[in-house]
C-alpha cells in the first residue's frame, strides 16, 4: 500500500495533505464537470477529503487509492445532486428538472474551453452520464450502477448527452 | 436506404459495438455519406474529449479548510474493519468467559439455599466484577464504532435504538442495585449476563447495518 495512505491511515494529517495535494486537482475537476458550479465544486471537494479521512480506515488497497477516492467522489457528488434534485422538486413540483434547464450562451473561444462550456451547459443527468462515461472512463454498467438507473437508460442518456453537445457547439 | 441506428453509430466510434455487427455497419459505412460522416464527427468529438485536462486547480487553496474540519484521529480508527473485528472478538471473548463464569457457579455442587448468592463468597463477586469490566469495554467499543456511523442511519432506526437501549439499560441498572443490596443471588447474575448479551448483541447489529449502509 501508498506508504503515505498507510501513515494518514494511522492519523498522519502531513501525509494526508500530500494525498490532498496530489489528488485535489483531478478531484476538484470531476466535481466542477458534475455541477457546473464552481462554488459548489469547492464546497463538495472539501467535503470529498473530510469524508476520505473519516472512511480511510476503510480503504483496504485492494484498488489503487486514486480509484477509490475518485469513486467516493463520484458518490459525494450524486448524493449531493440527489438531495438538491429532490429539494428542487419539492420546490418547483417539476416533473423533470433536465427538461427545465436553460442552456448557457455558447462563448467564442477554442475547442476546449468550448467543449468544457457545452458540457457545463447540458442538463444535469446528462452532463453527469457524459462526464462519467466519455471523461472518466465508467463503463454503461458502472455509470448505472452509480446512478441507479439501468445500462441501457445509461446508454441512451449519453447518447442524447452527445446530441445536444454537439447542438450546442454547433449553433 | 435505411440507417443504422443512432445507438449503433456510437457504440462503433466507442470501438463498443458488438464484433457480429461490425461488418454490417461498415458495409453501409461504404455507400452512405451520411452516416460517414456522422461517424467522423463522434469520432473528432471523443478526440476533443481525450484532450481535456484531467486535473483542475481549485480557485483557493482548500487546505485550511479542510484541515479544520479533521477529527483527530487515534492510531487505531474505530471504523478500521480490523478494529471493528477486534471489538467483535472481545464482545465474543467475553461472552466464553461470561459463559465458563456462570456455568461454573451453576454445576458447582452446593446447596440450593440463599448460599448460592454473592454471599457464598468475595471471589465470586470479583469474578463477576471482573467479566463484567470486560462487558463494559466491549460495549464502550461498539458504542464508538456506532457514534462514529450513527449518521448514515435512518432518523426512525436512530429512535427505536435508543428506545431498546434504554430499555435494556433500565434492567441493568435494576439488576446492578439488586446486586449493591447483597441479596442477589446466581439467577440475578445470570439476568444480568443477559442483560449485557442483549446490549451488546443489538449493538453489533445496529453497528453492522450502520456500517454497511
Amino acid at each position: 500500500m501508498n506508504p503515505l495512505v498507510s501513515r494518514a491511515q494511522d492519523g498522519d494529517q502531513a501525509a494526508f495533505e500530500q494525498l490532498y495535494r496530489a489528488h485535489v486537482g483531478r478531484v476538484y475537476a470531476l466535481c466542477l464537470r458534475m455541477t457546473a458550479d464552481p462554488s459548489r465544486a469547492e464546497e463538495l471537494t472539501q467535503d470529498v477529503f473530510v469524508r476520505t479521512w473519516r472512511r480511510l480506515g476503510s480503504f483496504r488497497g485492494r484498488s489503487a487509492f486514486s480509484s477509490w477516492l475518485y469513486r467516493l467522489t463520484v458518490n459525494v457528488v450524486l448524493g449531493a445532486l440527489r438531495t438538491e434534485r429532490r429539494r428542487d422538486r419539492r420546490v418547483t413540483l417539476a416533473a423533470d428538472l433536465d427538461e427545465l434547464e436553460v442552456a448557457a450562451p455558447a462563448p467564442a473561444g477554442g475547442t476546449a474551453l468550448d467543449l468544457e462550456a457545452g458540457i457545463r451547459a447540458l442538463p444535469p443527468r446528462a452532463r453527469t452520464v457524459l462526464v462519467l462515461h466519455d471523461i472518466e472512463g465508467y463503463t454503461h454498467d458502472e455509470v448505472g450502477k452509480l446512478m441507479d438507473i439501468a445500462p441501457g437508460t445509461a446508454k441512451a442518456q449519453l447518447h442524447r448527452a452527445r446530441t445536444l453537445l454537439r447542438g450546442w457547439l454547433e449553433r | 436506404m435505411t440507417h443504422p441506428d443512432a445507438t449503433n453509430l456510437h457504440e462503433y466510434a466507442d470501438g463498443t459495438l458488438p464484433a457480429a455487427s461490425v461488418p454490417v455497419l461498415e458495409g453501409h459505412l461504404e455507400g452512405c455519406a451520411a452516416c460517414r460522416e456522422e461517424v467522423g464527427r463522434l469520432r473528432r468529438y471523443l478526440a476533443d474529449v481525450a484532450r481535456l485536462p484531467r486535473s483542475i486547480e481549485p480557485g483557493r487553496d482548500l487546505w485550511t479548510d479542510i484541515q479544520s474540519n479533521l477529527v483527530v484521529r487515534r492510531k487505531r480508527d474505530p471504523t478500521h474493519p480490523w478494529t471493528r473485528r477486534v471489538a467483535l472478538l472481545a464482545a465474543a471473548v467475553v461472552l466464553v468467559v461470561m459463559s465458563s463464569v456462570i456455568t461454573r457457579m451453576v454445576v458447582q455442587p452446593r446447596a440450593p439455599t440463599p448460599a448460592m448468592g454473592l454471599d457464598r463468597g468475595p471471589e465470586m463477586l470479583v469474578r463477576f466484577q471482573q467479566t463484567e469490566r470486560e462487558y463494559a469495554r466491549a460495549i464502550a467499543e461498539l458504542e464508538e464504532v456506532l457514534e462514529v456511523a450513527r449518521s448514515r442511519l435512518a432518523p426512525e432506526t436512530v429512535v427505536l435504538i435508543e428506545r431498546n437501549l434504554a430499555v435494556i439499560d433500565a434492567a441493568i441498572d435494576e439488576a446492578r442495585m439488586t446486586i449493591a443490596q447483597d441479596s442477589a443471588g446466581v439467577e440475578v447474575l445470570v439476568m444480568l449476563t443477559q442483560r449485557y448479551e442483549d446490549k451488546l448483541e443489538l449493538l453489533r447489529r445496529v453497528t453492522r447495518l450502520a456500517t454497511q449502509s
